[in-house]
C-alpha cells in the first residue's frame, strides 16, 4: 500500500476536471437542451439552417486563421533573434512582450485609440507633419484593428515558444547543410523552418484557440459590425436570455476545439522528438547584418507592443494639475467613503494572492495531468486543453446552477476564483511540462529504482531536476493567467476583495476625468506588479543556480 | 600546385587564441590526421577551411581558388559531423541527394548518384529508412555518403568515430579508409585519437596551442617526433633534460651524449628500445624494478633511475627466458637501451 | 472503496482550497445582490447595520443583465435575499421568471407613481437616471456650431459625423436610447430616423466605456456628441482633474430625447431572510439611502423626500418629459426592435 500511493494521483485532477468543468458544464448543457427533462434540439438545428450563424461561425473561423498566420508571420524573425542573439535586455524584452497578455482588453482598447485613433498621437502628428486634411490611420472599427489586437495580445506566446524551440536545434544541422552547399534562403525553408514545426504548430494552436475564441477584442475594438462565436454567445446568454441557442454555440466551439486539438496532438505524438547536445550558443551582435537584423525585429517589437504600452503610461499622467501622479494619489483617496474602495495596497494584495493560489493549484494538477498524458493516453491531452475553449459566461453560469449544494456550495466563496484561473492555467502548464516529461528517458528511472531508490526519491533525484526549469515558465504563465483575470471569473462573486482589474472595471464604468485617470494609473500600476512578478519568478529557480538568463524551455 | 594551401591562418574568440599562424598542405588525393588533445585548435582550423568560421588572417585556398571571401555553401566542400548531423526529417536517400538538390542537379542525376552513394557505403535498399531508424554505425555511413555525394574538392572530417565505441570505430575506421582512398578524394580529419589518425592518415599533423607542431607520415611522427609536447601526447614520456649532469640518468648516458656533442635539450627514450640482453652498440642502464607486467604481445616493465621513472615495452617472444620471468620491486635490474632508437628534442 | 476515496480526495482538495481562501466566516447576515456599478457609503452601510443589527453583505454579479440571469438561474436556491438593480428595460424578464417576491413597502408613499412599473410590488423603484444625449461645450464653442437641442439636429448634414451611440444589443444606455426613439418616432418611424442617422455618419460603440473614454471628443475622440446620463454632466465637475465652476458637457433634455432607466430592488424569492430583507428594502427606499444614491452612483433617487446634494442641484438637469416605453413593451419587442436596428444601422 505504502509503495503505490502514487496510484491514487490520477484522481486528483479528474476530480477538479470532473467537479469545476464538467460538471457546471453538464449542468448548463443540461439545463438548455432538456429544462424539462426532455431533450429538445430545436436551437442546434437553428444554427445548421439560420445563415446568420454560418455566417457568424465563418468570420470567426477566418479571422482566427489570418490573426494566427500573422501573429506567426510578425513573431518569427523576433524568435529568432531571441535564440541567436545575445544583446543587453533581453530578459527585460521578453518581459515586456509578455505584459499584453495580463491587460484588461478595455484598457488595449484605450491605448490603441491614444496611440491611433481619428485624434491619437501617430494621426496628430502625422496630420501636422504633412499638412493632412483627414487623419492618415484610419483602421478604427475595422478588422485591422482587431487583427492588430490579435498580433498584440499573442505575439509573446510566438516569441516564447519557437525561440526557446529554436535555441534547441542542433546548429550542427544548418551547418551541415551549408557545407553541402546550401544557401541561406534554402537552409532556411530546407532545414530550420521544417524542423521548427512542432514549435510553430504549439503556438499556432493556442494561438488560434485564444482568436477562435476572441471575445473582448472583436467586441470592444471591433465595435458592432463584427462578432466571433464568443461574441454571439455571450449575448445570446446575457442580452437575449436564448440558453439553448448559448449552448448549442458553446457546445459547437467545444466540440471543434477538441477535434484540432486531437489532431494536433496526433500529430505532434506522430514527431520524433530529437534532443541534442550541440545546442545553439547564442552569439554577441557584431556584423552589420546582425544589427540590421536585432534592431529591425526590436524595432517592431517597440512599434506594436511597447507603443501602445507607453501610451497607456503617458495617460495615466495628470498633464493639467501641478502634481502629475494626481490619479496615482487619488487612488489613495477614498474621497466619497464608498464602501467598495479599495486601497490599491489591497487591491494589489488580492490579485497575488489569487495569483499564488492560482499557481500552486494550475502547477501541482497540471504537473499530474502531463504524467497523466505521457503515460497512459494522449486522448486525455485535448480533453485537458478543453477549459482555454470553454465560452466564459457559459461556464460561469454553469457554476452558479451547479455549485450551489453544500459541501460544493462555492458560487460565493473566495476559493472560486483562484479555481477558475487555475483552469484556464492548467493548458499552459501541461504543454510546458510535457516535451521536458517527454525528454526523461525511462531507462534513468529504471536505473534508479534498480539502485534502491524508492517513487519519492526516483521523482526527486530524476524528474525534479529536470522539471524545475519548465514549472517556473509554467508559474510564469499561470500568474500572468490569474493577474489579466482570465475566463469565467467575470461572472464569479468576490464579496469585498477586489482585484486590480475588478477596480480597474469600475473606474471605467463612470464618467470624470479621475476615474478614467485613475483607471489607467491602475491599469500601469498592473503592469508594473506583473512585471516584478515575472522578473521574480524567474529569479527563483527553484536552486537550480546553473542557469543562465534563459529559462523558458517549454515547446508547449 | 598543392591542393589546399593553408597559410598562417589565425583566429582568436576573444581574448582565446585559437589557431596561431598555422600553415598547412595537401596534396590531391592525400589524407592529413589533424591530431592534439582537445582545445588545440585542430576543429577551430577545420571550421576554417569549411568557412564556418572567418579567419582574423592568413590565406586559404582549395584547388587554386582563394577561399577568403567565398561563402561556404559556395566552397565545394564535404564536411562530417561527430554529431553527423543527419537531418531527422528527412530519409536517407533524401539526406545524401541534399547538396544535390541543392545545386538543382536534374532529378534522375540526383537519383542515379544516391543509388551509387548507397553503393558504395553498402546500405544498399535502406534509401527509404527514417534517420532514427538506424544504428550508429550506418548513420555514421549515411553522413560520409552524403558528403561525398556532391563530389566535394575536400572532404573535411571532425571526429566521425568519436561517438562510436572502441570496437566499432576499429571496424569502421578501415571501412572509412577504403572508401576514402577508392573515391580519391582530398581529405582533412580531425581526430584526437592517434591509432586513428595513424590508421587512416598519410600524414599526420601533431596541434599544439593553434599551431602546428609536426607533419609527416605516421611512422615518423612516432619515430621522430620533433618535440617534447609531440613526444609526450604521443605517450612517450621517457624524456630527460640533457642540461641536468648531475642527474642520474644522464650521468650513464653521458658517453654518447658527449659523442653527439649534445649538452643542451632533451634526450628521448622510446619504450621500445630497451633490452635484457646485451648486444654490440647497447648502453648499459642500471635500473630499479618497480613494476611488471605481462600483457600478451608485450610486457609492460617501469623501474626507477634515480629519482626517475622509466617505462619500457619489452618483446617477450624476442628477450630469451622473459617469458615466466618475475621481477619483484626492488630488484637490481640491468636493461640495454639501443641508441640509435633514441630521439634528440631540441625543447 | 472507490467511493470512499473519492470522498477523501474532494475533502482534501477543498481542504487545500479552503485554506487558500483566507479563512471566510459566514455570521448571520443579508446577502445583497447587485450588478458592479452599484456603490454606496460606508456610513449608510454602518447606520443600516446599527438601525437593524443585521450584517450586510453586497454580493456584485456583473453587469445588470449578468446580474439577473444569475438571479434566474439559481432561483431555487437564491444568490442573496435582496436584489439591487433591475432596470425597466430588463423588468419583464424578472416578473416572468417569478424570482422576487411582493412586498408594500411603508416607503412607496413617498415615491412618484410614474416610476412605479410593477403594480404588485415585486419590485420597488429605487432610482431613475436619464438616458441623454451629452455633448463638449467646448468644441461645440469653437466650431461655431450651435449645441444640438433635440433628437432632429442629430440627423441635419450640419452635424454629419459628430454622434456616437452604444450598440442596443450590447449596451444598456444603448438599448435607452433606441427606447428614446421609438417612444419618440413612434414603432413606424424609429427606423426612418436611425437610416438618416446612419446617413449621416453616426458612430456605433459596443459599450459605454468605448463611446464615452475613446469616441467622445471630451477624451480625445473626434465625436462631440455621446449617448450618456443625464448625471454625467454633474460627475465631470466632481471628477475633475482641477477644479471647476462649470461642467464641460451638458445634456439634452427636451421632450422625449431622453430615456428614463429605472432601478428596482427586490426580495428574492426563496430566501430565509424574509422579514429581514423587508428591512433592508425600506431602508433603501428610507432617506438616508436614497440621499446617499446621487454621490455614489450618479443617478437620482426615487424617494421625493430626499434632498438633491449641492452639485446635482448645480450641474444637473432632469427632464420634464422623458421617452417612456413600458416594461411589456419592451419585453415583447426588443428583439425584433434590436433586430430591425440592426438591419438598418449596421447592414
Amino acid at each position: 500500500m505504502k509503495k503505490n500511493y502514487t496510484r491514487f494521483f490520477p484522481l486528483i485532477p479528474l476530480i477538479f476536471f470532473g467537479l469545476f468543468y464538467f460538471y457546471p458544464l453538464g449542468s448548463i448543457l443540461k439545463l438548455s437542451f432538456a429544462p424539462e427533462g426532455k431533450l429538445q434540439l430545436d436551437a442546434a438545428s437553428k444554427l445548421i439552417t439560420d445563415s446568420y450563424y454560418l455566417r457568424t461561425l465563418w468570420f470567426t473561423f477566418w479571422q482566427a486563421v489570418v490573426s494566427t498566420i500573422l501573429t506567426l508571420l510578425l513573431a518569427l524573425p523576433a524568435a529568432y533573434v531571441f535564440a541567436t542573439y545575445d544583446f543587453r535586455y533581453k530578459q527585460t524584452l521578453r518581459t515586456i512582450s509578455t505584459l499584453p497578455f495580463v491587460l484588461p482588453t478595455v484598457v488595449v482598447a484605450n491605448a490603441f485609440s491614444a496611440l491611433i485613433g481619428p485624434r491619437g498621437l501617430v494621426n496628430t502628428t502625422a496630420q501636422q507633419l504633412f499638412n493632412l486634411e483627414e487623419p492618415p490611420i484610419d483602421i478604427d472599427q475595422t478588422i485591422w484593428l482587431i487583427l492588430l489586437a490579435h498580433v498584440f495580445y499573442n505575439y509573446s506566446v510566438v516569441l516564447r515558444i519557437v525561440s526557446a524551440y529554436w535555441q534547441r536545434i542542433n546548429a550542427e544541422l544548418t551547418q551541415a547543410a551549408e557545407t553541402l552547399g546550401a544557401s541561406p534562403q534554402q537552409r532556411f525553408w530546407t532545414i530550420t523552418l521544417p524542423l521548427l514545426r512542432p514549435a510553430l504548430m504549439a503556438a499556432g494552436v493556442l494561438v488560434f484557440i485564444f482568436t477562435f475564441t476572441s471575445f473582448g477584442v472583436v467586441l470592444l475594438l471591433g465595435g458592432p459590425g463584427f462578432a466571433t462565436l464568443e461574441v454571439e454567445i455571450y449575448r445570446q446568454a446575457v442580452n437575449i436570455f436564448d440558453l439553448p441557442v448559448a449552448a448549442a454555440l458553446s457546445l459547437f466551439q467545444i466540440l471543434f476545439t477538441f477535434i484540432l486539438m486531437a489532431v494536433y496532438t496526433r500529430t505532434q505524438a506522430r514527431i520524433a522528438t530529437q534532443s541534442s547536445s550541440t545546442h545553439m550558443v547564442a552569439k554577441p551582435v557584431t556584423t552589420w547584418w546582425d544589427k540590421v537584423i536585432v534592431w529591425g525585429n526590436l524595432g517592431v517589437m517597440f512599434t506594436l507592443l511597447a507603443a501602445p504600452l507607453l501610451a497607456l503610461v503617458l495617460r495615466s499622467i495628470s498633464w493639467v494639475d501641478s502634481n502629475p501622479f494626481l490619479y496615482y494619489a487619488k487612488l489613495f483617496d477614498n474621497e466619497r467613503g464608498s464602501v467598495f474602495y479599495v486601497p490599491p495596497i489591497e487591491a494589489v494584495g488580492n490579485s497575488l494572492l489569487y495569483a499564488g493560489c492560482a499557481i500552486v493549484i494550475a502547477l501541482i494538477i497540471g504537473l499530474i495531468c502531463a504524467y497523466l498524458v505521457v503515460d497512459k493516453n494522449n486522448w486525455l491531452d485535448p480533453i485537458f486543453m478543453l477549459p482555454l475553449a470553454t465560452s466564459a459566461v457559459t461556464l460561469g453560469f454553469g457554476y452558479i446552477i451547479a455549485l450551489d449544494e453544500p459541501p460544493l456550495n462555492l458560487r460565493n466563496s473566495f476559493i472560486l476564483i483562484p479555481l477558475a484561473h487555475a483552469l484556464v492555467a492548467i493548458p499552459f502548464v501541461i504543454r510546458t511540462v510535457l516535451p521536458a516529461l517527454r525528454g526523461i528517458n525511462p531507462a534513468v528511472r529504471e536505473a534508479a529504482s534498480t539502485l534502491g531508490a524508492d517513487p519519492t526519491r526516483i521523482w526527486l533525484t530524476i524528474d525534479w531536476p529536470l522539471l524545475r526549469r519548465v514549472l517556473l515558465v509554467a508559474a510564469v504563465f499561470a500568474f500572468t493567467i490569474s493577474m489579466g483575470e482570465f475566463g469565467a471569473t467575470i461572472f464569479v462573486a468576490r464579496p469585498d476583495s477586489p482585484t486590480m482589474p475588478t477596480a480597474i472595471f469600475r473606474f471605467l464604468g463612470r464618467p470624470g476625468q479621475v476615474n478614467f485617470g485613475q483607471a489607467l494609473a491602475m491599469s500601469t500600476l498592473l503592469m508594473f506588479v506583473c512585471s516584478a512578478g515575472f522578473v521574480l519568478i524567474e529569479r527563483l529557480r527553484l536552486g537550480d543556480k546553473s542557469v543562465d538568463g534563459s529559462i523558458d524551455q517549454g515547446e508547449f | 600546385m598543392s591542393h589546399l594551401e593553408i597559410q598562417s591562418v589565425s583566429k582568436s574568440f576573444g581574448s582565446t587564441v585559437a589557431v596561431d599562424t598555422a600553415s598547412l598542405t595537401l596534396q590531391q588525393g592525400e589524407i592529413v590526421c589533424l591530431l592534439g588533445p582537445s582545445g588545440c585548435g585542430k576543429t577551430t582550423l577545420l571550421r576554417l577551411v569549411a568557412g564556418l568560421e572567418a579567419a582574423d588572417g592568413g590565406s586559404i585556398s582549395l584547388a587554386g581558388r582563394n577561399l577568403v571571401d567565398v561563402p561556404t555553401y559556395q566552397r565545394g566542400i564535404g564536411m562530417m559531423f561527430q554529431s553527423y548531423a543527419l537531418f531527422p526529417h528527412m530519409t536517407v536517400a533524401e539526406n545524401i541527394g541534399y547538396g544535390l538538390r541543392m545545386a538543382h542537379e536534374p532529378q534522375e542525376l540526383i537519383g542515379q548518384r544516391i543509388g551509387e552513394m548507397l553503393d558504395l557505403v553498402d546500405l544498399n535498399g535502406l534509401g527509404d529508412r527514417q534517420i532514427d531508424q538506424l544504428s550508429g554505425g550506418q548513420q555514421q555511413r549515411v553522413a560520409l555518403a552524403r558528403s561525398l555525394a556532391t563530389r566535394p574538392d575536400i572532404l573535411l572530417l571532425d571526429e566521425p568515430l568519436g561517438s562510436l565505441d572502441r570496437l566499432l570505430r576499429e571496424r569502421l575506421l578501415d571501412q572509412l579508409k577504403v572508401i576514402l582512398k577508392k573515391v580519391g578524394v582530398t581529405a582533412l580529419y580531425v581526430t584526437h585519437d592517434q591509432s586513428e589518425a595513424f590508421g587512416i592518415g598519410d600524414r599526420v599533423a601533431v596541434m599544439n596551442r593553434g599551431s602546428i607542431e609536426q607533419i609527416a607520415p605516421p611512422h615518423e611522427i612516432f619515430t621522430r617526433p620533433k618535440s617534447r609536447f609531440v613526444a609526450n601526447f604521443l605517450g612517450l614520456s621517457n624524456v630527460f633534460d640533457v642540461s641536468h649532469p648531475h642527474s642520474t640518468i644522464i650521468q650513464q648516458l653521458e658517453p654518447w651524449l658527449n659523442d653527439q656533442g649534445r649538452n643542451e635539450g632533451a634526450v628521448l627514450i622510446p619504450p621500445y628500445a630497451a633490452s635484457l640482453t646485451q648486444r654490440e652498440g647497447l648502453l648499459l642502464l642500471k635500473t630499479i624494478v618497480q613494476g611488471y607486467s605481462f600483457r600478451g604481445r608485450f610486457a609492460l616493465l617501469s623501474c626507477q633511475v634515480g629519482e626517475h621513472e622509466l617505462a619500457f615495452s619489452l618483446d617477450p617472444y624476442l628477450e630469451e627466458g622473459l617469458i615466466g620471468r618475475d621481477f619483484k620491486p626492488g630488484d637490481e635490474l640491468e636493461l640495454w637501451l639501443n641508441p640509435q632508437h633514441f630521439v634528440l628534442l631540441s625543447h | 472503496m472507490k467511493k470512499l476515496i473519492v470522498l477523501i480526495g474532494t475533502t482534501l482538495l477543498i481542504a487545500a482550497l479552503t485554506a487558500c481562501g483566507s479563512g471566510e466566516v459566514q455570521p448571520v447576515t443579508l446577502k445583497l445582490v447587485t450588478h458592479d456599478s452599484f456603490n454606496i457609503s460606508e456610513e449608510t452601510v454602518a447606520a443600516f447595520q446599527e438601525q437593524t443589527g443585521h450584517t450586510l453583505e453586497i454580493v456584485p454579479l456583473g453587469d445588470a443583465g449578468e446580474m439577473l440571469n444569475q438571479n434566474i438561474l439559481s432561483k431555487n436556491n437564491p444568490l442573496g435575499d435582496v436584489v439591487f438593480g433591475i432596470d425597466n428595460s430588463f423588468l419583464s424578464r424578472a416578473l416572468e421568471n417569478d424570482i422576487l417576491v411582493a412586498y408594500d413597502s411603508p416607503e412607496l408613499a413617498n415615491i412618484d407613481s410614474s416610476l412605479k412599473l410593477d403594480a404588485e410590488n415585486r419590485a420597488l423603484p429605487v432610482d431613475y437616471g436619464d438616458v441623454c444625449l451629452n455633448y463638449d461645450k467646448a468644441w461645440f464653442a469653437d466650431n461655431g456650431l450651435a449645441a444640438p437641442s433635440g433628437l432632429d439636429d442629430l440627423i441635419d448634414p450640419a452635424y454629419a459625423g459628430l454622434t456616437v451611440v452604444e450598440n442596443p444589443a450590447t449596451s444598456s444606455p444603448g438599448l435607452a436610447f433606441l427606447l428614446a426613439t421609438v417612444d419618440a418616432y413612434g414603432e413606424d418611424g424609429f427606423l426612418d430616423y436611425w437610416d438618416q442617422l446612419a446617413a449621416n455618419d453616426v458612430l456605433v460603440e459596443n459599450g459605454w466605456s468605448e463611446a464615452y473614454y475613446e469616441a467622445f471628443s471630451l477624451y480625445g475622440g473626434d465625436r462631440p456628441i455621446v449617448v450618456s446620463y443625464a448625471s454625467s454632466p454633474p460627475a465631470e465637475v466632481i471628477f475633475a482633474e482641477t477644479e471647476l465652476t462649470e461642467a464641460p458637457t451638458a445634456s439634452v433634455i427636451s421632450s422625449k430625447s431622453c430615456f428614463r432607466q429605472i432601478e428596482f430592488v427586490g426580495i428574492l424569492s426563496g430566501t430565509e431572510h424574509e422579514a429581514a430583507a423587508q428591512q433592508l428594502v425600506d431602508f433603501m427606499l428610507g432617506k438616508t439611502f436614497q440621499e446617499d444614491i446621487p454621490m455614489n452612483m450618479f443617478v437620482f433617487p426615487s424617494n421625493s423626500t430626499a434632498e438633491l446634494p449641492e452639485p446635482f442641484v448645480a450641474y444637473a438637469e432632469i427632464p420634464d418629459s422623458p421617452a417612456t416605453v413600458s416594461p411589456s413593451d419592451i419585453a415583447a419587442n426588443r428583439e425584433a426592435w434590436i433586430a430591425a436596428w440592426n438591419e438598418t444601422v449596421l447592414r
